[in-house]
Formats: C-alpha cells, structure tokens, sequence
C-alpha cells in the first residue's frame, strides 16, 4: 500500500479479530487475566449533491462508503502490576460505482501509471495500540509502546492536541471520536504523581521509531472521497510526494513533551511543552521549474531542508515546531456552567505564501508553491458547557441537554498583512490575523438513553461558510446501535477548477476552510455490533 | 352503676368481633410468600407480631397486588454495630448541632452525628438525614469492583447492563487512625470507572465532595476522545446517564441535606426490608437471565427484587422537601431507627401524582480489619410513569473494605487520567 506502512493484510487481522471475539465470552466467563472486547460496525455514507470537480458524472444520490469495520481491544494482566493492552482494526470496503469513477479519474494513481486501486486507501489492517503499563515504586506509572495521548481540552480544532496526527482520508472532519483517527506512536508516557502540590507531572518521549506515515495530519490529497474540491480524482503525490526526511521534519526524529497538569482551589489546569510535528501538511517548493522541464531555472521559492525538492512541483512535509500550552476548566456556580479554555503559543508556525508574483507552479497548479514562511503563533479556545434543563419540558427530553459552544481562534502575533499568508497550498483564502470558528453541540437523550439526537454546528466568523450535522443514535438492543446522519456544508467562496487553469490558478479564488467542503454534503448511516 | 342494655350489646359484639379476628390471624411461618395470590388472605396474619398488612406501605402493597412484587419473610436480624462506629456516635450525644448556615453538624467528628433521636424534637427529621449523610457504616475506603447497571424496559425486558467498578474513599469522618484527612474541606472523593460494554469501557468518573454548601466537583474521563472533562457540579438533580435515578437518588438519598429545604418527620412504624439479605445477587459468570440475576424473575416487568430475604424493620417516615427547580416535589424515605440505612424511598412529580419506587437491599459484612460494614447487595430505581427501571446488582464477593496500605492520594484526578485506557 502506497499511502502508508499500515498493513496491507486486513484479511489476517480480520481472522485474529474474529478469534479473538470468539474466545471473549469465554475470557469473561473464566474470569481469566485476559479480557477481549470491541465491535464490529458497517458504515454507508451516500452523496446528496453533484459534486463540481467531476464534471460529466453525477454524484448524486451514488455510495461514497460501504465500509466494515472489526475492531478489537485486548487487555492482559500478566502480573498484579503489569498490564499489556492492544487494540487491533480491520477495516474492507466495498468498491462502489462512485469510488471506481473517482480512480477512473486517477485517484491513488501516484506511481501506478495512469489508474491506481483506490481501495488501498480505504482497506487496511493496523495495530492502533499496543503497550505495556507498569508502576515504578509508588507514584511513578509508566506506559510503554504503541499509544495515543491527548493533550488540551478541544476535541474540535486542536490547540494543544498535537502529540499525534490525524488520519482524514477515510472520513474528514466529521468524525465524533478522535480515537479512531489519531495517528498512534511508539512512546514512552510517564506519569508521576504530586498529590503534596495537588497534580501530576507528565512526560512523553517518541523515540522517533514510528513508521514515516505516522506522522502528521494526512488529508486526502489522493483524489479520493474526501478530497477537497476541486481536487476529486487529482493524487497530489505525482508533484509533491511526502518528504518524511527532510531536515525540517524528520520522522526518525526524537520528539515529546512535558506536561503538569494539577487542581488549584476549584480551577484544574495543565501546562505544557511539546515538540513535535507541526500537523498540517506543509508544501516545501521546488526552488527549480523541473515540472515544467527546466531543472536549472529557479522557480523564485526557496525550498527548505534539502537543495531540491523530490517532487517536481515540491514535497509535503511536517516541520517540527515548539508548543508551549495551557489549559483550565472549572465549574461557575453562578452560571452553572463548566468554562474552559486552552491556548497554545506556537513558536515559528510554518504557513505558506503567495508572493505578490507567484511562482510558475503556484501559477499553473495552485497558489502555496512560493515557499514558506514562520510565524509565532497564538492558538486559543474558549468554551462553555451547560445542562439545559428547560428541554425537559420543551422538548421533552429525560434530561437537560447537553449544550457546548467554543470559540476558537489562531491569532497570529507580529501579523504584517504584505506577508500574505495562506490558510493552506491549494486555496486562495488569505489568512487574517485572527482566524475565528464557532461550534455548538446540542445533545438530548430519550427512552432511557435509546434514543439520543445530536445537533453540531460551525460557523466560520472570519472566511465564511459553516456546517451543520444533526445525528440520531439509536440503541436496538444492548449490542446494536444504529446511527443515522446528516452533514451540510455551506461557504461563501469556493474554488472554480475550470477557472483556475494556468496562468490564473494562483489568483482565481479566496476559498477557506468551508469551500474545501463546497458540494461534498451526504447522508451518513452505521450499524454497530458490540461485544 | 346501671348497664345500658344498647351499651351492654355493643361491648359484647366488639368482643366478639375481636375475638373472630383473633381466632382467623395466624403468625406465618418463615419462608411465606407475600404476594398478589395471597395478600388477601394474609393481611391480618402475623409475622413476628405484627399483622402483615402493618408491615406494608401503601406504595408496597399496590407494587404486591399490581406489579408482581414478592416479598418471602424471613425471621428479623439484630444488626450487629461496629464498636468504633458505636463508640464515635456515642461521642457526639449532646456535643453536635446542624449549622444551617455553614450547612456542616457543628461538632462531628465521625459516626453518627445524633445517636439519640427524639422525636418531639423539630429537626429529628432533619438529624437522622444527617446521619445517613455522615453517619453511614461503609468504612474509611469501599472498593467494589463489579456492579451492574441493568436498564429494563418494563415490557420487553433488559436492554443494558453495563459493568463498572466504584470506590469510595472517606476524607472526614474517618474511623481509624485521624478522622479527617486532608484539610478538613472534603467529605470523601468516589472513583467510577465503567468495564464494558466495549463502548462504555473507560468511561470514568471522580468527585470529589465537600464537607459544606459547596456542591461536588466532578470530572469525566472520555475514552473516545482520550480526554478528562469537568462537568457541572451544579447537575446533582439530573439523571445519572441514561439510568431512572437521580444523582441525589444513589442509595435512595444522595445530596447534601441543606440542599434540599425542609424535612418532616412523618413518624415510626415497621416494613418487610431486606437488611441481612442474600449475596450475591448478581451472578458475573451466568448466561441466561436466570442464571445472571437470580433475585430477579424473567418475567414482565423483569424488575423485581422478589428472592431474597424481607424481614420487619422499624423505621422513620420521613418527607423531604425537594427545592423548587427538582424534578420532584417530595421524597419519602424509609429509614432504619438503628442504624443509619434506607430501605425505600417514593418520589412524586411536580404535580403530586406518584412517579419512582426506590428500593435498596443490603447485609453486613466484614472489613478487612475486622470493621462490620453495611453493603448494598442491589438496588431498584423503578419508574411507574414510563414503565421503566434501574436494578443495580453488585457482586458483593469482590467487594472490600478498609485495605490496608490504601490513602486518598490513591484517589485522585491523576488517577482517573493515568487510568484511561
């Protein structure tokens, strides 16, 4: 499999998953020292509109998903003390027409000549955890091996949650559950306890033994379901590959952090530092025209970690940055709500840029092919949770809802507007000083937990646009579970492909983060099996 | 003194008729049923003295004749009261007072607050409330490994029964060694971690409780986002998850007494309960319904407590006046006069119609440094409005109390995190 060292045998993991279920009632039964559970889960995703970039086929009302998942979590005492946990996934999907169009169009096609297997992006089988947890003497808990941790208090727009990447390929942005996303490492955590200052000291250490694709957010840029429009069908890699060993961002690379994290009066806080990889892909620039068959001009970018760039237009990379972190929560009496908040001070955030005269391959491909530039950056959050007891009576839910909205904002210190920054290689939307986003979580509950529906929104203050993504969950029986879902997007601007042919492509859109999403609304359902 | 013949007549038929119902009451042998084929019959029969239908609240005979409830009696059990927790209750008669204003029993160290309660006392109600809050027998630590939640549709039976593991760990109040550890602010810290099903199992929670009006803080480990959250102390009114209690409703009674605004005390008087019942009453490695839950019956409405062992316990009725913004309008509690336990509590809604019966059983065990602990071996959280219950089944052969070696620094925030799988 191209996209990763994941591996390529979910047919092997699939059998040691189904064992291992078989013997979980027999585990449990003999009250043995190895415990199995987990769960098995079909996933169907359908388009509700005509996406734009794939002109002369609809996609509307076609099968972007058809996905099944086995997953299975193990955990062994193998002394009073000593504990060894994996957590295995499998996942097959079924090759619908719509998944055949888009490799038809070339998805997954980097080093495949002109049709690659798109399936290889969605099949695999992975080893997400496996680690050994031991004490040393009385206040000291270490866990070693293959893990995820997370740092920072939002689970939407991470600020400090940058210990790992994130794996976007399958299902973007609209995942609920971070833990099936997140990219895990080899580390060492270790844990001391302070209970004499009312906290706890944190340390991680990846020793940088990880494989080159556990690093850093992966986003579909293989043309694949949940590649950002314009972009169906365009495998981004056959002009700018991954460079997981450039000197900026080498993923053999010891990284890790330190984190306290404590209770003062009725406030708990945490804070943290943390190297790592800066998760979004960067576009290291090719500093020649070797895309257009001039190796010896300068393209005018200035390509970093390395003389010359391996692809022809440029490299993906994840610089390693420096993340100094702080988080605190507490309860108000007053507006008998939860207040937290999270910031995150970035030292020298890569960002790309379009210069006032792009460069030949920003100007034939996409604007971000003029290099990069650092900023110090200040990534905030501020959040309220409330229990909403009026729905009870309006609504007629068992409980108060569960309501949660967050302020989120990357401010960008030492701003100068002539920097003309990007938000990302690929979209014209410059970014401002303050980048604004606001999400609300509306959660009920009903029929004793049965039936539960979900509203999340987003509104995107600063570039436009916003999502809204109502869900019911319902439990069949205490082992099934059915979801059903809708997911909306709306943006202001959106990149035009037909418009952006050379010499236009650095200049012809401001889309932000929503038009990423422009025409890429489906209707969402799973079945669970737990066991 | 002259006999009036009417007089004379009606004497005579009062004698007669009390003479008919002593000659149809019987005392029932242990091991009788109560149930809906025979409470009819046996009302006026005796169980240790008292006539059965004296030993039935009205709640409890409406569940017997309507609702399937079976109640075998069983002979009653003196329960046997730790000399410690005897010795510090004893200690406080005549030194403690309710500080209505600090919301603390001025004066406690530990046991019960008021070992003698009177009852022409205005806050005797009030006082014996106190000694449920602080007076409890559940030792210095409880840690109990396996209890099951088990949500029942009353009409289709069990649809959840999740695993959790609970610990509770006294900060005040303490028993052995220091009373109070810490620095006096906290009542006692809970940890509450969930074992399955596969989408629960991580799920923590740890509160802490404070020996004041301040109300409990409370933080949640997430696993599906690897994360500890703080949630709203201010929630001790709202549903425990997706459960048919309270938070205020665990064991019957759970919320700080100044929390709520007044308390009567309604009187004395005797019901069947369960205080030395059978153990466990939640089989982990059974399969079918039966096996898995042997007090319960694998019929509609799946919910009662119905094998175990209901002996006659003298108790205090006692009404509890919810605040404005509580689901309920009142809570009845049933109250041991020996010991602080709880056998039964009634809630009713905001328009007075009946709505929850709340039943605990317990029995008493041994700590292991020899303390006699109460433990609660299951519990019944059943909503008449909507058809619905939440048994809380614990299998009380894992359960320990006062390890030795254990401290509060063992139960901490830092332990739900590091504890996070």
């Amino acid at each position: 499999m191209k996209s990763g060292k994941r591996s390529k045998a979910p047919g092997r993991v699939l059998a040691i998953a189904a064992a291992l279920a078989a013997i979980g009632p027999a585990a449990r039964a003999e009250e043995s020292n190895f415990k199995v559970d987990g769960y098995l889960r079909e996933e169907l995703s359908w388009n509700t509109l005509n996406w734009v970039d794939t002109p002369g086929y609809n996609d509307r009302g076609k099968l972007s998903m058809a996905r099944t998942t086995a997953r299975v979590n193990t955990e062994w005492r193998a002394m009073d003390d000593v504990t060894v946990v994996g957590k295995f996934r499998a996942v097959r999907e079924f090759r619908t027409p719509f998944l055949n169009h888009l490799e038809r169009m070339g998805a997954n096609n980097y080093q495949s000549g002109s049709r690659g297997d798109i399936m290889d992006l969605y099949d695999n089988g992975e080893i997400r955890e496996l680690y050994v947890d031991f004490p040393v003497g009385d206040r000291t808990k270490v866990r070693f091996g293959k893990q995820q941790v997370a740092w920072g208090e939002t689970d939407f727009f991470a600020a400090n949650d940058l210990v790992h990447g994130f794996n976007y390929t399958w299902r973007s942005f609209l995942e609920p559950a971070n833990e099936e996303l997140r990219k895990t490492n080899v580390m060492a955590k270790i844990n001391v306890d302070v209970p004499e200052l009312d906290g706890g000291l944190e340390v991680l250490v990846r020793p940088g033994w990880d494989g080159s694709k556990d690093i850093g957010n992966e986003l579909d840029i293989y043309g694949g379901r949940w590649s950002s429009q314009p972009y169906a069908g365009v495998d981004f890699r056959n002009i700018d590959p991954y460079d997981y060993k450039n000197s900026e961002g080498n993923y053999r690379k010891v990284t890790g952090g330190l984190r306290w994290s404590g209770v003062a009066g009725d406030i708990n806080y945490s804070l943290s530092y943390l190297n790592t990889f800066w998760p979004n892909p960067i576009l290291n620039a090719s500093s020649t025209l070797k895309l257009f068959g001039l190796p010896g001009v300068p393209s005018g970018a200035k390509t970093v970690g390395r003389t010359d760039t391996k692809g022809l237009a440029g490299d993906i990379i994840y610089p390693i940055v420096d993340v100094f972190g702080f988080t605190a929560s507490g309860y108000s009496d007053r507006a008998d709500a939860v207040f937290s908040t999270e910031i995150a001070y970035i030292k020298d955030a890569p960002y790309q840029f379009l210069a006032p005269t792009p460069t030949l391959i920003s100007q034939a491909v996409a604007p971000g092919f003029d290099g990069i530039k650092r900023k110090d950056l200040l990534a905030w959050m501020l959040r309220m949770d409330k229990n909403i007891a009026a729905t009870q009576q309006w609504l007629g839910s068992e409980k108060p809802m569960f309501f949660s909205v967050q302020l989120f904002d990357k401010w960008i210190q030492d701003y100068d507007r002539s920097d003309r920054l990007l938000n990302s290689v690929g979209w014209g939307a410059r970014t401002k000083e303050h980048s604004f986003l606001l999400t609300g979580i509306f959660s009920l509950s009903y029929d004793n937990g049965r039936i539960k529906p979900e509203l999340v929104v987003g509104k995107d203050l600063t570039y436009g646009g916003g999502f809204a993504v109502p869900s019911v969950t319902t439990e069949l029986s205490k082992n099934w579970k059915w979801k059903v879902e809708y997911d909306k997007f709306w943006s202001d601007d959106w990149r035009d492909g037909s418009k952006c042919t050379f010499p236009n492509a650095a200049s012809c859109d401001k889309a932000g983060l929503f038009g990423y999403f422009h025409k890429r609304d489906q209707l969402y359902t799973s079945l669970t099996y737990l066991f | 003194m002259t006999i009036q013949p009417k007089a004379l007549a009606l004497s005579l038929s009062v004698a007669f008729a009390g003479l008919a119902f002593d000659v149809g009451a019987a005392e029932l042998p242990e091991g009788t049923v109560v149930s809906a084929e025979n409470i009819e019959q046996i009302r006026n029969d005796t169980f240790e003295g008292k006539t059965i239908a004296s030993l039935l609240t009205e709640k409890m005979e409406w569940r017997i004749k309507n609702n399937g409830w079976k109640l075998p009696l069983y002979k009653s059990k003196e329960i046997p009261l730790d000399p410690s927790w005897v010795k510090a209750s004893q200690a406080n008669a005549g030194k403690t007072k309710i500080n209505a204003e600090t919301c603390q029993v001025d004066g406690w160290g530990a046991g019960a607050p008021f070992p003698n309660i009177d009852m022409k006392d205005p806050q005797a109600a009030e006082k014996v409330i106190w000694n449920w809050h602080l007076g409890q027998l559940t030792g210095d630590v409880a840690i109990v490994p396996y209890y099951t939640q088990v949500l029942i549709d009353g009409a289709k039976g069990v649809h959840a029964e999740p695993v959790a593991e609970f610990t509770r760990y006294a900060m005040k109040g303490r028993l052995a060694g220091e009373a109070v550890e810490g620095d006096g602010t906290e009542r006692g810290r809970q940890l509450l971690y969930f074992k399955s099903p596969a989408d629960m199992k991580g799920l923590g929670t740890y509160t802490v409780q404070y020996d004041s009006t301040k109300f409990n803080d409370v933080w949640a480990y997430i696993p599906a986002v690897r994360r500890v959250r703080r949630l709203s102390g201010g929630a001790w009114m709202d549903p425990v998850g997706s459960s048919d209690q309270l938070q205020d409703d665990l064991e019957i009674f759970n919320a700080r007494p100044c929390w709520y605004p007044g308390y009567k005390m309604v009187g004395k008087r005797w019901v069947l309960a369960v205080a030395n019942g059978k153990n466990p009453l939640w089989n982990r490695s059974g399969t079918s319904f039966e096996e898995k839950y042997p007090v319960l019956e694998n019929k509609p409405p799946y919910w009662n407590m119905n094998n175990d062992r209901f002996e006659p316990r003298e108790v205090y009725v006692i009404e509890a006046t919810t605040p404005s913004e509580h689901p309920y309008s009142k809570k009845i509690l049933y109250v041991d006069v020996k010991y602080p336990r709880i056998y039964y509590g009634e809630t009713y809604n905001r328009k007075g119609e009946f709505w929850k019966f709340m039943e605990f059983h317990s029995y008493v065990g041994k700590a292991e440094d020899g303390f006699r602990d109460v433990r609660t071996t299951g519990g019944a959280v059943i909503d008449f409005q909507r058809n619905h219950a939440t048994v809380s089944l614990i299998d009380a052969a894992t359960w320990r109390t006062n390890i030795a070696g254990v401290s509060a620094k063992d139960f901490s925030l830092q332990t739900l995190q590091a504890a996070g799988r």
